[in-house]
């Protein structure tokens, strides 16, 4: 009799199993995190890469899913962030993650939006990072700023065509390693470029851009015993004079590249051989070079440290901004954390880094997976970066902005008016028939003084 | 189900093999009875469609969603089509313009780096401002002319200016980066926008499908040979776009060149978002179809969020009745599509759908809970139902029980064996009857039949001498009569006797006396009498 | 019973009536049965030509007559066991052991209830 009861029951059951089966499976949809960076630009993405990796591995078990809403440079990024913290009519909504520097959270209306990392990451968890990052990060006493890749400015050169340009002149890449050597060498270049057609007047080709001339300036004048800042303004001591004289020379005479737009174009286009940018504009620069006529040459682009002063200080810009994560549900910000938390565990920080041209931010990054990862990069210009980090890191001093409200202000003006003097000068020194060119030098001085104080 | 009757019929043929109790038997049953109505009652709601509701709302839903959307994409695309229309006669008004002024034919520009300056110079604008008044994130011109004619794969490279939008974000940025993605970087220095990080000279025509045949046709008006080309990637780039491709046509029919606006699947995840609805994230998508499959990796697709709705896969269609489902490699996708005419001159006859896809896993989620409710209410029904049965069926049971149990215990009494079913009071009865016959037949008294007995012996002691001598005539068979005849006394003696006799016995009559006396002579106790 | 009871039958019939007697042996008291008419007295006294006749139907009658009342005193009397004598049942009497008449069972110091008080 007990059996009839037991198979009665199992065919009860297996009734009701039946109807059943389907909802023991209960997923929850995806926890979408939006984000935006500015680790690739407009070329592939390496960080996009990642967050493929992160949404069908990680996030796919923990219903997060990580969405890529903008890519472009923390320029855009500082403003359409303070835009939308703004409320600015027609501004976009803000990302659950976003590229900034500390300046963007300084110049935030309120900066209490965004999530002090402190209350998601243990004490352990932040000793792992190398201070210096971290210490960056911290504005008003709250961990906003979370370093997941760090940048220094390197020299790129287009090795093709300096190496032509060596060859006949004898100058070399040594002479590259000081800023009055490059200045040198910018002149010379000018001069050999519009040498080769003789009968155009004035068409020398520049060999040098600075991606920041305002960098240049800043680390330029730290390095020989002066001061950049005056409290929010600029000091213009005679050590500026002196960094504004050597590469005011240069430009007049054409071997400095004036014209707007990030130093990768003209390398792209050939229209300067070396430059000074962030390491990370290694993903920019193309191997390839085209002339106006469509014929196009391969190169090959080597990193260098960033030239110093014969007299000055080896001292070197850092770089490398870090993520700010919007405070919004629980569930949102447990997802971003979840994500940045994924971002810089080691492994997954320097395959980042390597491809992006980044350093790592924690120290067993550093120590571990870092030389290991050197190893096994294939190309000369990503070998010859991390050749000249590692190169930078032994022997540089790392100079850090400081934190100051006005800073992107002065920046961009500086920027804007550093250019219009030089290329002005240029003008008038061509015009002048390559005359008077220390008065005009001194000239643009006081103009480009002048519309500073403004 | 085939398992399942199995385990029924085996059930059944156990219970037949074994002797089932009333009570289980009864249940079994009830039970049965309870599944047939159960099955009749599923049977019906499907049949009016109770089941199917949900998929019929689903259908409704995604109906009118895809309707909407089909109708925002179509006045947009259109919009689209008649800004490039109106930017490929400007275009090439101005081309025609210039090419008169040197006297030459568009096959002659080649080679020409100035005039293509020039007449890049004079594109520039219209390119521009065709990007800032459409709604799209790129505007191209292509030119049918190469700067440099010698070079390895000339013939598929063409001039020409294309500018797109850097910064996209959610919403329509209100000055928006304009970055330089081909064209004479001269132009872009003179106007100040960035060169694209993987800027280049000219056109890769053959990444464009169908735009190096248009480049060889001839054609009387643009709006005869317009079409959207499949989603391409941009070279070098993580970005992918669709590009509108409307042909510049001379006055004269010859083609001068290409020109449109793009949407970039950035910018199509922008500008449809996704919609949550009861049912889950509805994503919209616009992509072409073929050999039953929506190929995803060749159009574009809406905001994704709440999905993992990948937009490299090609999606395999199997057609429903209330939806169709699209199968991923690993996800599975419910909606709708209808085909929607977005070009006038498809290449390889394209077919183009708009879409409306949800997980199905929601979906499954939403119906599953719904689901739980009515089986957690059938099960309940189901429980009340078995409970009361149990319930029926014992208090049927349990009479009988008690009856059987009394019978048992021989506490039978005529009176005490009702049960309350006639049925069952009858086999008692009739057991009880031929119970008590087997006990006389086989010469066995019922027990107060032998006490009646033992009484009546014992009672026999209490008469005197002479009364037994009277009784043992009796005894002898001898009639009242005869014994006044045979003892030598009066009638009235006899009588007096009888009547002691009688008392003492415990008798009323004669007869009853006669069968006593039968009785014991049966039973071979009539010595005890003597 | 009866032939004995018929040898104490004492006939005190008339011509009309049948009628015997029995005495009881003990008290002495006489019992009488019921008369029956002889159904032909009339006719007897008035047809002496046929007295023969009418002679041997009495006689007949008187037989049946005789045999009625022989049933009629067997409810009445009983032989004593003892004394063998006929007694009437008020001098008979139920005892214990035996019935006897009551003159047996005053010797016999029986104790016994007469058959009618």
């Amino acid at each position: 009799m007990k059996k009839i009861r037991i198979i009665f029951m199992i065919t009860v059951i297996s009734f009701f199993c039946a109807g059943c089966s389907n909802i023991s499976k209960n997923d929850e949809a995806p926890i979408t995190i939006t984000i935006w960076h500015v680790y690739g630009g407009q070329v592939d993405s390496p960080l996009n890469d990642l967050i493929d990796q992160f949404n069908q591995t990680v996030g796919k078990e923990k219903h997060i899913n990580v969405q890529v809403t903008s890519v472009s440079n923390t320029n855009t990024i500082h403003e359409l962030v303070l835009a939308s913290a703004n409320k600015e009519p027609g501004a976009p909504e803000l990302p659950d993650i976003f590229i900034s520097y500390p300046k963007t959270v300084l110049a935030l209306p309120d900066d209490s939006i965004l999530i002090d990392y402190k209350d998601y990451f243990s004490d352990d968890e932040l000793s792992a990072f190398i201070p210096v990052f971290l210490e960056e990060g911290i504005v008003n006493g709250r961990l906003v700023v979370l370093p997941v890749a760090k940048s220094t400015e390197i020299m790129f050169v287009n090795k093709t065509i300096f190496d032509r340009f060596s060859q006949s002149t004898g100058v070399t890449m040594d002479d590259l390693n000081t800023w009055e050597g490059l200045y040198e060498a910018a002149e010379i270049y000018a001069e050999w470029t519009d040498a080769q057609t003789p009968d155009v007047f004035g068409d020398a080709k520049a060999m040098f851009v600075h991606d920041y001339y305002f960098n240049y300036f800043q680390v330029g004048v730290e390095s020989t015993q002066g001061n950049f800042f005056d409290g929010n303004t600029l000091a213009f001591d005679p050590a500026f004079e002196k960094t504004w004289e050597l590469l005011a020379r240069a430009a007049i005479k054409g071997g400095i590249w004036l014209k707007g737009g990030y130093a990768t174009e003209s390398l792209r286009t050939g229209d300067s051989i070396v430059s000074v940018a962030s390491s990370a504009s290694v993903l920019y620069y193309s191997d390839v070079v085209t002339y106006p006529d469509n014929t196009s040459e391969d190169i090959t682009i080597v990193s260098r440290p960033c030239p110093v002063f014969e007299e000055g200080e080896k001292m070197v810009m850092q770089r490398g901004a870090g993520f700010c994560a919007v405070k919004s549900t629980p569930e949102k910000e447990q997802a971003s954390i979840t994500f940045l938390k994924w971002l810089v565990e080691p492994k997954h920080n320097v395959e980042f880094v390597t491809k992006a041209g980044y350093m790592p931010v924690t120290k067993e990054a550093f120590e571990n997976e870092l030389p290991e990862a050197i190893k096994e990069l294939k190309s000369v210009k990503y070998s010859s970066l991390y050749q000249a980090y590692m190169d930078t890191q032994r022997n540089y001093k790392f100079y850090v902005p400081p934190q100051l409200d006005s800073y992107l202000d002065i920046e961009m003006a500086f920027e804007d008016n550093v250019r219009t003097q030089l290329e002005l000068g240029r003008r008038y020194y061509l015009a002048n028939n390559k005359a008077s060119i220390d008065k005009i030098i001194s000239d643009r001085f006081d103009e480009f003084k002048e519309m500073m104080e403004q | 189900m085939l398992k399942k009757l199995k385990q029924i019929q085996a059930l059944n043929a156990l219970a037949k093999k074994r002797s089932v109790g009333m009570q289980r038997k009864l249940m079994l049953y009830w039970v049965s009875m309870i599944l047939v109505i159960f099955a009749a009652v599923i049977f019906l709601l499907s049949v009016t469609g109770i089941f199917s509701r949900d998929d019929k709302q689903f259908h409704e839903v995604v109906e009118v969603h895809l309707i909407n959307t089909k109708d925002r994409l179509e006045g947009h695309l259109e919009n689209l089509t008649a800004q490039s229309l109106n930017l490929s006669k400007e275009l090439s008004r101005e081309i025609e313009e210039t090419l008169m002024q040197e006297g030459i034919s568009m096959e002659d520009v080649n080679d020409d780096p100035e005039l293509l300056f020039r007449i890049q110079e004079a594109v520039y604008p219209f390119v521009r401002t065709t990007l800032q008044t459409a709604d799209c994130n790129g505007a191209y011109a292509i030119l049918n002319a190469t700067t440099n004619t010698n070079l390895d794969g000339s013939n598929h490279s063409r001039s020409g200016i294309h500018l797109r939008y850097s910064n996209l974000s959610a919403g329509q940025p209100v000055t928006p980066t304009v970055v330089y993605f081909r064209g004479i970087p001269d132009i872009a220095r003179q106007k100040n926008i960035e060169l694209h990080n993987r800027w280049n000279l000219e056109f890769d025509i053959d990444q464009i499908p169908g735009c190096g045949e248009l480049l060889k046709t001839s054609l009387n008006r643009p709006a005869e040979g317009y079409f959207w080309s499949t989603r391409i990637d941009l070279k070098n780039t993580w970005e992918s776009t669709m590009l509108l491709c409307v042909p510049i046509v001379g006055s004269d029919g010859t083609i001068y060149g290409v020109c449109g606006v793009e949407i970039g699947a950035l910018y199509f995840q922008f500008s449809y978002p996704n919609t949550e609805g009861q049912f889950g994230s509805a994503v919209s998508v616009l992509a072409p179809i073929k050999d039953n499959r929506l190929l995803l990796s060749k159009g574009l697709i809406g905001n994704v969020s709440g999905t993992y709705l990948d937009a490299s896969e090609d999606l395999l269609i199997h057609q429903g009745y209330y939806y169709n489902e699209y199968n991923a490699s690993d996800e599975q996708y419910i909606g709708l599509h209808q085909i929607i005419s977005i070009s006038n001159k498809e290449v390889n006859d394209t077919t183009w759908v708009v879409a409306i896809l949800m997980p199905q896993e929601n979906y499954i989620i939403y119906t599953a809970s719904i689901r739980q409710t009515w089986i957690i209410f059938a099960m309940i029904l189901f429980l009340i139902l078995l409970a009361f049965s149990f319930f029926l069926a014992r208090k049927f049971v349990k009479p009988i029980i008690l009856s059987l149990k009394r019978f048992q215990q021989g506490e039978i009494t005529e009176q005490s064996i009702y049960s309350g079913i006639s049925e069952v009071d009858e086999l008692a009865e009739f057991l009880n009857a031929r119970a008590r016959n087997q006990r006389l037949e086989q010469g066995e008294l019922p027990p107060n039949i032998a006490d009646l007995f033992d009484q009546f012996i014992e009672r026999k002691n209490s008469l005197t001498e002479a009364e037994r001598n009277i009784l043992r005539y009796y005894i002898d068979g001898y009639e009242i009569a005869d014994i006044p005849e045979l003892a030598f006394i009066s009638m009235s003696t006899v009588r007096k006797h009888n009547r002691n006799i009688y008392d003492k016995l415990g008798v009323t009559s004669r007869d009853e006396l006669m069968l006593y006396i039968d009785l014991l002579r049966r039973c071979d106790r009539i010595q005890e009498l003597i | 019973m009866i032939n004995f009871l018929s040898s104490h039958l004492e006939d005190c019939s008339s011509n009309n009536y049948f009628c015997f007697a029995i005495r009881c042996e003990v008290c002495g008291e006489y019992w009488y049965s019921s008369s029956i008419p002889f159904t032909k007295a009339l006719f007897a006294s008035e047809y002496s030509s046929k007295k023969e006749l009418y002679e041997a139907i009495y006689q007949r009658e008187k037989e049946r007559a005789k045999m009625v009342a022989e049933k009629e005193a067997r409810e009445h009397f009983s032989l004593c066991p003892i004394c063998r004598r006929l007694v009437c049942d008020s001098c008979f009497m139920i005892c214990d052991e035996m019935d006897m008449c009551k003159e047996c069972a005053y010797r016999m110091e029986e104790y016994g209830e007469s058959v009618v008080p």
